[in-house]
């Protein structure tokens, strides 16, 4: 058995993100990854795991062809839609740490708008089982689930749609300066966000959701003795949890009582603060999934970066903006930049930690990345 | 074998049957195989009583599916203490509220004979 080693990210890559490539995902896929590896510094017989989501339609064999990889020796994956994202770096890790692999490499390529659009009801009814039980009922999106999960927060604690609107423009105004994201220099108005028509009325409207996108997002998971060898820039994977609890749906999650599903969050913080030795809230940048801009207000809360209840004021008080006590999404996230199922915010955490976003948390050294799961990363 | 045909099956003779462990008797819904308290394969239809409380509530004026009408989906906490996705009906968006009581009700969508709420006063 070979001791556990400490996994660390060492490449990013991506193309660029539009609502039609006008290429297969396979080529986005491909493209995505050879700019992570060659961001590492790797030379492709450095290579030898694959990881991807469920979701992804590329297949794995097909990828390390186009890659020239000489030997395929770890390969996984995530479950869970776009939980995928911090889950298949956990699968990663695992394999680094384990000493199954050296590098791996994390990939998620679609054609998000030009191709499946995700947002359908075509594509939300065939997610887990009872889909008929949803559907015929005319809870058959993506969207309607999530606004079923989310609007007992939102009555809870008062959380309006203008109060959406306005974390919604702060994240606009960063993918505006952001010229990787599909909105870059495309701010939004609290008026043009209120005046947006609804897509599950009363709670989430056109501009509370994120982007469909096509393009890919890849990263490398190593060693650190590898990254040592190679010498770049380096970010530590000091914690990557996930935390799934009796009942738990991916689509349709409305099954739990709000006890069950605060035990999951408890339970997820809990396990990340063990593992990274600082709890969440500590990190310098936080990359929230925010699919939908409510996922934003609770995770402030659930990963007590704020008290229960308080994320509207705190958002509005502009601490999660560039010079807030805790900046998120920088990148403009999911809702600005491009919805890679979470992939891109991973990236862009890395690109926090080197110091080289385009909106630049200033001496970032530590970041929380959020989907499914979490992960902690530190600048090594 | 359970799934939701039963409920189905169920609607169209206007009863709501929820699927309850032949052993230990705990409700699961959705449906499953595996009774996820004690493991058992064995069940037994329950019938709802028919009264409920409202959890959450939405518009679906998007257009999803072809040819949907406006409706209130709905998530209601049956009596029975299990959660279950339906329509709201003879009830106007404005007048809904989280605990509100309810009654079940049946009536026919796009063909198909679905278990469906209204305000306990209408």
């Amino acid at each position: 058995m070979i001791p556990a080693r400490q996994p660390v990210i060492i490449g990013i890559g991506e193309t660029e993100y539009s609502f039609e490539s006008g290429r297969t995902d396979l080529q986005l896929a491909a493209e995505a990854s050879l700019a992570a590896i060659r961001d590492a510094g790797l030379a492709k017989d450095e290579v030898d795991g694959l990881v991807t989501f469920t979701l992804d339609v590329n297949d794995e064999l097909d990828l390390q062809r186009c890659l020239g990889m000489p030997l395929l020796r770890w390969s996984g994956r995530s479950p869970f839609g776009g939980a995928g994202c911090t889950n298949s770096v956990q699968m990663a890790a695992a394999a680094v740490a384990a000493g199954y692999a050296e590098a791996v490499l994390v990939y998620r390529a679609l054609n998000g708008r030009s191709g499946k659009r995700y947002g359908t009801a075509a594509a939300a009814r065939s997610v887990g089982s009872g889909g008929e039980l949803h559907y015929a009922m005319g809870m058959d999106t993506a969207a309607k689930s999530y606004a079923a999960e989310t609007q007992g927060y939102m009555r809870r604690y008062g959380v309006t749609s203008e109060d959406l609107g306005r974390y919604v423009v702060a994240t606009r105004a960063l993918a505006a300066t952001n010229p990787r994201a599909m909105r870059f220099g495309k701010a939004l108005s609290l008026a043009e966000h209120q005046t947006s028509r609804w897509i599950v009325e009363p709670w989430i409207r056109r501009y509370d959701c994120c982007l469909e996108s096509d393009g890919g997002a890849a990263l490398i998971v190593t060693s650190r003795e590898k990254a040592q060898i190679l010498g770049g820039p380096s970010v530590a994977i000091r914690a990557a949890a996930q935390a799934y609890g009796p009942g738990r749906r991916i689509a349709y999650d409305v099954y739990r009582s709000p006890d069950e599903i605060a035990a999951e969050k408890t339970a997820l913080v809990a396990d990340l603060t063990r593992q990274a030795g600082i709890r969440p809230r500590d990190v310098d940048v936080a990359m929230l999934y925010d699919a939908y801009s409510p996922g934003v207000f609770m995770a402030l809360e659930d990963f007590d970066i704020c008290a229960t209840g308080e994320a509207r004021d705190f958002i509005n008080a502009g601490e999660t903006a560039l010079h807030g006590a805790m900046p998120v999404n920088p990148n403009g996230g999911l809702i600005g930049e491009a919805y890679m199922h979470g992939i891109n915010n991973i990236v862009e955490g890395v690109r926090q930690l080197r110091g080289t976003a385009a909106n630049q948390v200033a001496g970032a050294q530590t970041a929380l990345v959020t989907g499914g799961g979490g992960l902690v990363l530190t600048r090594e | 074998m359970w799934d939701d045909g039963t409920i189905w099956a169920g609607a169209r003779q206007g009863r709501l049957p929820i699927r309850a462990c032949g052993e230990c008797g705990t409700l699961c819904h959705p449906p499953l195989p595996m009774c996820p308290e004690c493991q058992s394969l064995a069940w037994e239809p329950r019938e709802a009583c028919g009264r409920a409380t409202l959890e959450s509530w939405l518009v679906t004026s998007d257009g999803a599916q072809p040819g949907d009408a406006p409706r209130i989906v709905a998530v209601v906490i049956l009596e029975e203490g299990v959660r279950f996705v339906s329509n709201v009906i003879q009830a106007p968006l404005e007048t809904l509220r989280e605990g509100m009581p309810l009654q079940l009700c049946f009536g026919e969508v796009e063909g198909k004979v679905l278990p469906l709420f209204r305000p306990v006063s209408a």
